[in-house]
């Protein structure tokens, strides 16, 4: 046999040379190496060296167990009357602890592998035994089967049974000590004294051992203790981040981690949160964070283009990669983030890392979980602070002053409300007393849009699960139910989940686990164009909604045609619906052939599905816009649309699969096992697969069958030309990834820790360059525990850890090529022949945009973890980021990608944990964080390379600015003669700006305001218990950042008869002297109608502006402070006690209420305006207030 | 053992990875072939054929259209009812000889200046790429040769021919004298991006270079099967270049090659004869080669405040000239382009034939007439122009041409290829070079009425009527260089043209 397998391994060997892969050979060369060192290998421990002068022997133990890496246990009873005298040099304890015992009634037990040393009273010299029987449970009060029951001193054991229950025979005349130990529990010990004479002993409750999960940290590729960390790493538990009212763990972050700030721009359900973990390092590329569960990397349903995820006002609401997980599945959450602890990652990586761990099955009888959350949201008001809107009496109020001051409406206005009246009586279509009626009516309207779109909403959360398992396998199952529905009475959403982990130990040395995932979800939402809310603030009050039972119609123009239009018409009549369902499987290998080397595998497959249907119905106003004609009248002959409706769908799937293969090496080394090094090497395999399809149909009946309407050509023709022209499209893209990485550490004495992480990508992105070129992904980093040198001074601290991390990322732009890549179309009907387009053109000399980043830290333990305080700085300098170029035309193309930008990103955080009172009553919990950031960007953009909008809305890049800075006009004041705002806008000196760059000429003619994007941002949480009651509560801070108020000017259309206005021109300047008390312009047509004088230059100047209440929109006086501060969570709980609940079956009950989004303290200029709400383009839901009942039962 | 199936594991891991990681897009692909670059020669080397047939504010859809605008072609319908159009206000900027062409009467721009250069420079930016690839090209058999040259020839005709629009658009007219210090348009040979100012070659080296390209096309050309009208063969290319040399006095070889292409290819339409739906068609027996789109005729009117063509060049025919049937027609008492209209209203409102790039073989007769008549070959000259005319003239009134010799020879052709190569963008450049002709300049004034209307609800008034006009001498005979490479490229100079004054006639309406 023995010979037999040396051949065969020979055999082996030479075939991986045929392979020729080094990483490979690299690998086996290793394990092979590493083989032959474990021969030589023998158990030692640390070398200690002490001095005893007739000390108490439990003194002495003491001193023994600081010196030493053991944990002695053992009764005072046992050593309180021995002393103990002796010097001890580089000796083993087992030596120390023989030569201290040697006179003594005592003996000891030494558990290497738990580091635990127990001693005991020898026993006396007796053979008589007696047998004892007892119950070890675990905190639920669920039998522990599997448990070590060990009587110390003789080496009688017993495993308890499924029951929990064992059986030992002891001695009978000795008091003796019973030690129960358990993978994942603290261990306990009873002592059993010598005059006890019974035979059942008290049942014995294990705890689980929280330090376990306290005090690792797991990034995907490696777990380890959080003494040894080099990196940056924040690590949380999801059951303390809980948010009652969210349903996905991305929603929860908020204020939970220091540098990672969430953005929100909308408070409807379902939004993605857009996250920015320590800024934004580059200019075009994706800035979202990389998802990872349970070690793979997870995929967006549908793929959106970076541009878009990069724009600050857009809104996701399809989903992201984790929007399908059930928060209640989800153990623990491990943020990384600096380079080094990301480095395994590698390119995909550059914008941090979340790591999210779900539950896995605990060992013992089954126990079932069943988890319920619902929710109120409270739907947005007029009585509102934020909501400062004219009632309808006001609002016909301002129409009569237009009216009565000449105000000119622009030609095509719809007629409504008081001025629709009013042209029907002008046009002598009804009596004056008909119009007062009319008015009157209007006065009286006060329409509730609010009501009328929005509601008190209901919404629950349950989770039902299963966790249990014996010593070989262990399972945890879970189903969940979420339905979520908005205050907007059209936004609901459902999701069904469910998640199976189960681990199986194959042997000693082996073990396997099993995941399995799934998820089926459906949104339902309106169509983005209704944008009900942005209704509701905009619209009048004095229109109706209702008349006469039916809806309100007015006439909306539509071009040059008017259609019949009401919103809640409109909303009824057409709908966006997602559908989506998602699968994933996953498998575990692990083996540890040696007790230093671990090899294992994972394979993961996992599927997605995304229907979105967006239809039109044809009562709806965008259809009669197509059909040209209002519902049930004959379609006009240039109809887009003659019958039925329109719907548009869209059919993604993604399927991704990887295969990872990674070895393990650790080992202690030196002579005192002084030295660790710990080797990380794999290979890793992944493919992620998107299609989609999309077509949009007219003719579409909903309500007959589901079926198309079909028309011979030649009816209508507009018809005939959009059927034409409209064709199915399909994407098509297939990213494989083949990566090897590698890291290595060393370690001394657990105080000095160094690290070098690296890693390479090979892909089959079609022409990227990083496919030609090296990737440059690595990182050293290293950290120092003073807390061993600190204890023979003081020994107040547990860990007192600085660390310094130094990373280097790169990362490539999709679509540039050193070569020509052409896209091959079908057939040009005009030619008669197939053909091809350039692409992209060669652009060979694009370098990486490459990252160096800095990070340093200081972690510091205090007063066995009552104290906590952790600091970082970082600093990251991008270099080489791309740029769009602008060129000369001659090159037959306008612009190129360059490695132009230059971006800084620095920042500090600090964070304090503080448990104030800790005793068997009361625990109270007190952290709190803040980080500060700072950004810049040291390059300057080609003069015309951004419009006057981006620099309103903050998306140009200017030097010396941070990302995100915006820029409005500088408003100087009122015109004390009309009313009219004005502004230092080079009216008097435009020459000053001839011949000058769009660039130039925007910094110069506007104002820097500050960024969209908060400077300093940070929390508090505190957590209260006292007894069975819980209370906790999560705030959050923003600051330094700005915002613009809502436009108070909606274009020259402001007045338009159907919009609503804002109370603050109720303040406006009405006489010559007003401008000393208000800043708000006088509603005349000159103000609204007059074009700014830039547009005059024949081309000279750019276009500054064009309206003069653009300007006063976008002026620095409608720019102020979104500081806030927030109340994210509060709840309280109550767990009820065991005697109440064990009646009813159960193990555990609590009961909760909290609320989230309480209320914001924030700038009272904002009127109300909420700050989160950084988006410039519409208006959205704010967050909402929220109120959850909880329910958490085990039986 | 379980090392066996780790092993195992990691040879289909690796054994697997040549196909894992081989490219994979859903429709791009590297150059593999010559076939990828002959798709290319029509993806971005030849002009789009747009279907859209209004000039729009916005359009991106359109080449040059204002090169009809700008000579003595066109007029602005005077007299008669109303019809809302805004083509005036697109094109007043060229109409009028405006300094900045983009702009309306308003001052408020219409026109994308900028928008021929960038076209004409991307198409010789994708011709420079094919050249430079075409080489790195696998050739196995005789055929792909063939193949090979023929691409070759195709592309270095269409960079030689866009050269020359731009340095007639954006240069002076070729003159003996000042060609050398003339400012023409940047040359760029090189596929790669360069990402530097670039300055203006002269007028001589931009003619050098087309010279050269079109050179190297008739060699490729030369004995390689033509694959259809769409692309250059041989005798387009000779055609070109012929009309090259002409342009750049070079009589000898303009006779030369145009000389060649009637060798090649004599076959004239006889307008006697004609049977089909539309002169300018692709059964055209004489037509040789078309690219780009035909945008004038659908935009041409017989509606007041609309363009029609000029009564000066219908005048410029006899009664017994067939093309004022075929070419220009007297319609309602306007004239209009009927040359790619069909003769039966509505059977067809789509324009195959280019209506600013387009060679057929009556223009080599034209031009061997030309240097042929400079150069004192009387006879040769009269027979060319004779051979053209016959085809053209009611038979039974046609008298053979004789006996007309110097200056009057040289005017009788010019004036013939005024009425036989009208509205296809040849006019402008004509004019143009006829200025700084060495032995028989001719300077011409023209002169452009501008009538823009105003609405008073939903009737419309004519304000007072504006006379512009464009002296022989006048810098507006060239175009600006557009803004954004002026700013662009530092340095480079502009083509100066002047600010234009009016005065207002009185049109009886």
């Amino acid at each position: 046999m023995e010979k037999k397998w040396n051949t065969f391994s020979i055999r082996k060997v030479k075939k991986v040379n045929y392979l020729k892969k080094t990483f490979f050979l690299m690998l086996f060369l290793l394990t092979f190496q590493l083989k032959i060192s474990s021969e030589n290998h023998q158990e030692s421990s640390k070398l200690i060296s002490l001095n005893f002068e007739n000390e108490k022997l439990s003194t002495a133990l003491k001193k023994l167990e600081k010196a030493s890496e053991y944990r002695l246990i053992f009764n005072y009873e046992d050593v309180e009357s021995y002393r103990v005298k002796g010097s001890f040099i580089r000796k083993n304890i087992s030596d120390i602890l023989d030569a201290l015992f040697v006179d003594k009634p005592l003996v000891y037990s030494l558990q290497a592998q738990k580091k635990v040393i127990i001693i005991t009273e020898k026993l006396r010299n007796t053979n008589k035994l007696k047998t004892v029987s007892g119950q070890v449970l675990d905190v639920n009060k669920s039998p522990l089967p599997g448990v070590n029951v060990l009587v110390v001193g003789i080496s009688h054991k017993s495993l308890t049974d499924e029951n929990g229950r064992y059986v030992i025979q002891i001695p009978e005349n000795s008091n003796v000590t019973l030690f129960y130990s358990f993978v994942g529990m603290k261990s306990e010990k009873v002592r059993v004294k010598a005059s006890f004479s019974g035979s059942q002993l008290n049942t014995v409750i294990l705890q689980e051992d929280s330090k376990v999960i306290d005090e690792v940290v797991v990034t995907g590729y490696q777990t380890f203790s959080k003494k040894k960390l080099t990196s940056s790493v924040t690590s949380l538990k999801a059951e303390d981040i809980i948010i009652p009212s969210a349903t996905s763990i991305d929603q929860m972050l908020e204020g939970q981690v220091p540098d990672l700030v969430s953005i929100t721009n909308s408070g409807e359900i379902g939004v993605v949160p857009k996250i920015r973990i320590r800024g934004t390092s580059t200019l075009i590329g994706n800035r979202e964070p990389l998802w990872v569960l349970d070690g793979v990397p997870l995929q967006d349903p549908i793929s959106i283009d970076p541009e878009q995820l990069n724009d600050p006002d857009y809104i996701n609401n399809i989903g992201n990669a984790i929007a399908g997980i059930n928060p209640q599945d989800i153990e623990r959450i491990d943020i990384l983030k600096d380079a080094s602890s990301t480095a395994l990652y590698g390119a995909k990586a550059a914008n941090g890392v979340i790591v999210i761990t779900t539950k896995k099955g605990s060992i013992g009888k089954p126990v079932f979980t069943y988890n319920e959350y619902t929710t109120l949201r409270i739907r947005p008001r007029y009585s509102d602070s934020s909501i400062n809107l004219m009632n309808s009496h006001e609002r016909v109020d301002f129409s009569r002053y237009l009216a009565q001051n000449h105000y000119v409406f622009p030609s095509s206005i719809n007629y409504v409300g008081y001025e629709g009246a009013l042209n029907q009586y002008y046009s002598k279509q009804i009596s004056y007393s008909e119009f007062s009626t009319q008015v009157n009516k209007f006065e009286t309207a006060n329409t509730d849009w609010f009501d009328l779109l929005t509601e008190d909403s209901f919404s629950a959360q349950h989770t039902l699960s299963v966790s249990g398992g014996s010593d070989k396998v262990r399972y945890y199952a879970s189903l969940g139910l979420t339905s979520d529905k908005d205050v907007v009475k059209w936004n609901k959403n459902n999701r069904y989940s469910m998640a199976i982990n189960v681990d199986v130990k194959l042997s000693d040395k082996s073990n396997i686990s099993f995941k399995v995932n799934g998820n089926s979800s459906e949104r339902n939402y309106y169509q983005s164009s209704i944008d009900p809310i942005n209704y509701a603030y905009n619209t009048s009050r004095a229109i109706p909604a209702y008349e006469d039972n039916d809806y309100y119609y007015y006439q909306k123009h539509s071009g040059s045609y008017t259609y019949n239009y009401n919103v809640l018409n409109e909303l009824n009549n057409s709908s966006y619906n997602q559908k989506g369902s998602a699968f994933s499987f996953q498998a575990n290998l692990n083996y540890n052939p040696l007790n230093f080397l671990r090899l294992s595998s994972i394979i993961s497959y996992s599927l997605s599905n995304t229907n979105i249907d967006s239809e039109w119905g044809e009562k709806s106003y965008y259809i009669a816009t197509k059909r040209k004609s209002n519902y049930g009248v004959e379609p006009g002959s240039d109809s887009e649309c003659p019958a039925g409706g329109e719907l548009t769908q869209t059919n993604s799937q993604n399927r991704n699969y990887m295969g990872r293969f990674q070895a393990d090496f650790n080992k202690d080394l030196g002579e005192n096992l002084q030295h660790n090094i710990s080797i990380t090497m794999g290979l890793e395999g992944s493919s992620s697969h998107y299609n989609t399809t999309s077509n949009t149909d007219r003719g579409y009946f909903p309500d007959r069958g589901l079926q198309f309407a079909t028309y011979p050509t030649g009816i209508y023709t507009n018809y005939d030309k959009w059927l034409v022209a409209q064709k199915p499209s399909i994407t098509d893209n297939i990213s494989n990834l083949i990566s090897g990485y590698f890291s290595i550490s060393y370690s001394y004495m657990n105080r000095l820790n160094l690290n070098w992480n690296a890693r390479y990508d090979g892909s089959n992105k079609f022409g990227n360059l990083s496919n030609d070129k090296m990737l440059p992904v690595w990182s050293a980093s290293t950290s120092y525990n003073f807390a061993d040198h600190l204890k023979k001074h003081t020994d107040i601290f547990d860990v007192f850890l600085c660390k310094f991390s130094y990373g280097y990322q790169g990362n490539m732009l999709d679509g540039q090529s050193p070569v020509t890549i052409i896209k091959k179309k079908p057939i040009d009907t005009y030619y008669n022949e197939m053909y091809s387009v350039i692409s992209t053109y060669p652009n060979p000399d694009l370098k990486w945009e490459r990252t160096q980043s800095i990070n340093t830290g200081l972690d510091i333990s205090m007063f066995k973890g009552r104290i906590g305080l952790s600091t970082e700085f970082y600093y990251k300098y991008t270099k080489d980021a791309f740029m769009s170029k602008q060129i000369s035309g001659v090159n037959g193309l306008s612009s190129y990608t360059v490695n132009g930008g230059k971006i800084i990103n620095k920042g500090y955080d600090v964070t304090l944990s503080v448990v104030p009172v800790q005793n068997k009553n009361w625990r109270w919990n007190l952290s709190t964080s803040i980080s500060k950031y700072f950004n810049k960007i040291e390059t300057t953009p080609s003069g015309d390379q951004y419009s006057l909008d981006n620099f309103l809305s903050g998306t140009a890049v200017v030097k010396g600015q941070p990302v995100s800075t915006f820029y409005s006009y500088k408003f100087l004041g009122l015109s004390p003669t009309n009313g009219e705002a004005v502004f230092d806008d080079y009216t008097d000196y435009p020459e000053r700006l001839f011949s000058k760059t769009k660039y130039e000429v925007f910094t110069s003619v506007l104002t820097p305001s500050g960024r969209r994007e908060p400077k300093i941002t940070g929390s508090l949480n505190t957590n209260l218990r006292y007894k069975n009651i819980r209370l906790s509560g999560n705030f959050y801070y923003s600051l330094g950042a700005k915002i613009r108020l809502f436009r108070l000017f909606n274009g020259t259309s402001t007045f338009l008869p159907e919009y609503n206005i804002s109370k603050d021109l109720l303040k406006r300047w009405q006489y010559p002297g007003d401008e000393k008390y208000t800043n708000i312009p006088a509603a005349s047509n000159e103000f609204m109608s007059s074009m700014h004088w830039s547009g005059f230059t024949n081309g000279k100047v750019p276009e500054i502006a064009y309206y003069k209440y653009d300007m006063y929109n976008y002026s620095d006086i409608r720019v102020v402070s979104a500081d806030y501060l927030k109340c994210n969570n509060l709840s309280l709980s109550y767990l009820f006690p065991e005697k109440l609940i064990r009646k009813i079956n159960l193990s555990r009950c609590e009961l909760s209420v909290s609320g989230s989004n309480l209320f914001t303290l924030c700038s009272s200029k904002l009127k109300g305006q909420t700050p989160q709400q950084t988006g410039f383009a519409s208006i959205q839901l704010s967050n909402r207030p929220s109120y959850s009942l909880g329910v958490n039962i085990q039986f | 053992m379980k090392y066996k199936y780790l092993l195992g594991l990691i040879c289909i891991l690796f054994s697997s990875c040549n196909d894992f990681l081989t490219e994979y897009s859903q429709d791009q692909a590297y150059v593999t072939s010559y076939n990828d670059l002959d798709e290319l020669l029509i993806g971005n080397a030849y002009m789009k054929h747009y279907i859209t047939q209004d000039y729009q504010s916005s359009n991106t859809q359109s080449y040059y259209p204002y090169i009809h605008f700008m000579d003595d072609e066109l007029i602005q319908n005077g007299t008669g009812e109303y019809s809302f159009t805004r083509i005036p206000e697109f094109l007043f900027g060229y109409y009028t000889w405006q300094r900045e062409v983009s702009k309306d009467p308003n001052g408020d721009s219409q026109w994308p200046e900028s928008q021929d250069w960038n076209n004409l420079y991307s198409y010789i930016g994708a011709s420079n790429m094919i050249l430079s690839l075409i080489d790195k090209q696998s050739v196995a058999t005789t055929n792909d040769s063939i193949n090979v040259k023929r691409i070759k020839g195709e592309a270095y005709f269409l960079r030689g021919s866009y050269y020359f629009t731009l340095v007639n658009l954006y240069g002076l007219p070729y003159s003996t004298k000042t060609a050398d210090t003339d400012p023409g348009v940047p040359i760029k040979l090189t596929e790669s991006i360069e990402d530097k100012y670039f300055s203006r070659n002269t007028v001589k080296d931009v003619y050098d270079q087309i010279i050269q390209d079109l050179l190297n096309s008739v060699n490729y050309l030369k004995d390689v099967p033509h694959k259809s009208w769409h692309r250059a063969d041989y005798p387009s290319a000779c055609l070109m270049l012929s009309r090259v040399y002409l342009y750049k006095q070079d009589y000898a070889n303009a006779l030369k090659y145009a000389q060649l292409v009637i060798d090649k290819k004599p076959t004239l339409v006889n307008l006697n004869t004609f049977a089909g739906k539309q002169f300018l068609s692709a059964d055209n027996s004489e037509l040789l080669f078309s690219t780009g789109t035909s945008q004038l005729p659908a935009n041409l009117g017989t509606y007041t405040g609309g363009f029609s063509v000029s009564p000066d060049l219908y005048h410029k025919y006899n009664s017994n000239d067939l093309r004022t049937t075929y070419f220009v027609k007297d319609t309602l008492g306007r004239i209009l382009d009927v040359k790619q209209t069909p003769l039966e209203q509505g059977l067809y409102d789509y324009y195959d034939i280019s209506d600013h790039f387009v060679l057929r073989v009556s223009e080599a007769y034209l031009n061997l007439a030309e240097a042929a008549a400079i150069t004192g070959k009387d006879e040769l000259a009269l027979n060319a122009l004779n051979i053209l005319l016959q085809n053209r003239i009611r038979t039974d009134k046609f008298t053979p041409l004789k006996e007309i010799t110097g200056a009057e020879l040289v005017q009788y052709v010019r004036d013939e290829r005024c009425r036989e190569l009208c509205l296809e963008g040849h006019r402008w450049f004509d004019l143009r070079r006829y200025k700084v002709n060495d032995l028989y300049p001719y300077k011409v004034t023209i002169e452009h009425d501008y009538t823009s209307w105003s609405s008073q609800g939903w009737s419309y008034f004519a304000n007072p009527t504006r006379r512009y006009t464009l002296t022989s001498d006048d810098p507006a005979w060239v175009l600006s260089i557009p803004k954004s490479e002026i700013i662009y490229n530092e340095g480079m100079i502009d083509n100066q043209r002047n600010a234009r004054s009016y005065k207002i006639v009185d049109l009886a309406y």
